[in-house]
């Protein structure tokens, strides 16, 4: 494996494995603990922190490891008869579709639907039984694309 | 050594990646608090603060954090035990750095931590705590800091482990 493409799939398998644990905390004990408090304070808590997401670290941890992806993913398909080609495109791949594609596709439109209402309205409280079922069903998938992923690319290290 | 891998050589590289696997969940995790569910619970008022870290404690109390927490170096150690019979040396010691971080992480974690978290399970429910502002004064600061230093830990074990991965592969292709 050229050195450069060492560098790509090392930092990229770190940000799917990162990635993948941020997903895992809100899987495991985040959206449960959430669910357990007040429904006007689960909804505040969980607006509070989608506002905040919008940060340098979570980004550049999701949309970074995005970018690095896409460069292993060139750098596969221009060496493509190498043994760890396959690796590389179904890792990124991963990714980009599984976890990218679904907090796109899934998570970001229920955000926004949660911004949008008053933690101690009705319509609030409503929504949000919905929105902890569907938001970490999606997450359960974000988790696991990101650790395939990152598991993809450690695999691409090893046969290189 | 021969470019096939043997099996004794596939079996200790799979629990290689597992272990590394398991470190970078467990490092994404702390990240996680970091770069998101913190800043978020920065912005609420005090008591939703102390109310959904309460939560959040007892929450994370579960097999699949501990298996992940424990797993981690658990699947280090074999890897280690592994690597000293049939792997390199130069390998062999970067998951012992990886074994140091992680020692260093949990060390932070059982000493700063794990006794903030046990103080503001103390202060009780949330209704009967006279000074909220304080109780969220004397956890938030310390912890965030701590959880830094812990989770720069953990992500350098990780990045440890991808190193010796990556140096067992090219033994075996070399």
């Amino acid at each position: 494996m050229p050195s450069a493409v060492v560098a790509l799939t090392l930092v990229s398998a770190l940000g799917c494995g990162l990635a993948a644990g941020i997903f895992f905390a809100f899987s495991t004990f985040v959206m449960p603990a959430l669910d357990r408090l007040p429904a006007s304070e689960g909804i505040a808590a969980m607006q509070s922190i989608n506002a905040s997401a919008i940060n340098p670290w979570l980004m550049t941890a999701l949309f970074g490891t995005a970018a690095t992806c896409i460069a292993a993913i060139a750098g596969a398909l221009a060496d493509w008869d190498e043994s760890y080609g396959p690796y590389l495109l179904a890792g990124g791949a991963t990714y980009l579709l599984g976890a990218i594609g679904v907090t796109i596709a899934c998570n970001v439109p229920r955000n926004e639907a949660l911004a949008a209402v008053d933690p101690a309205g009705d319509e609030a409280i409503g929504l949000w039984a919905g929105y902890v079922a569907d938001w970490t069903r999606w997450n359960h998938l974000r988790t696991a694309a990101a650790l395939i992923a990152s598991a993809l690319q450690i695999g691409a290290l090893h046969v290189s | 050594m021969s470019a096939e891998p043997t099996n004794r050589e596939s079996m200790s590289s799979l629990v290689l990646g597992v272990a590394l696997v398991a470190m970078g969940l467990l490092a994404g995790l702390l990240y996680g608090y970091a770069c998101s569910v913190m800043p978020g619970l920065a912005r609420v008022d005090d008591r939703t603060f102390v109310d959904a870290m309460q939560q959040i404690n007892e929450a994370i109390q579960n097999p699949v954090f501990f298996l992940t927490f424990l797993g981690a170096p658990a699947l280090t150690v074999a890897a280690l035990v592994i690597e000293r019979r049939s792997g390199t040396r130069e390998a062999g010691r970067w998951i012992v750095a990886a074994l140091v971080l992680y020692g260093a992480g949990f060390l932070v974690t059982a000493a700063f931590n794990i006794p903030l978290n046990d103080e503001l399970m103390r202060a009780g429910d949330p209704d009967r705590i006279d000074d909220l502002a304080r109780v969220r004064s004397d956890f938030e600061g310390p912890w965030i800091a701590w959880n830094i230093v812990r989770t720069l830990a953990f992500t350098a074990a990780f990045g440890c482990l991808g190193r010796a991965l990556f140096l067992r592969g090219r033994t075996r292709a070399g």
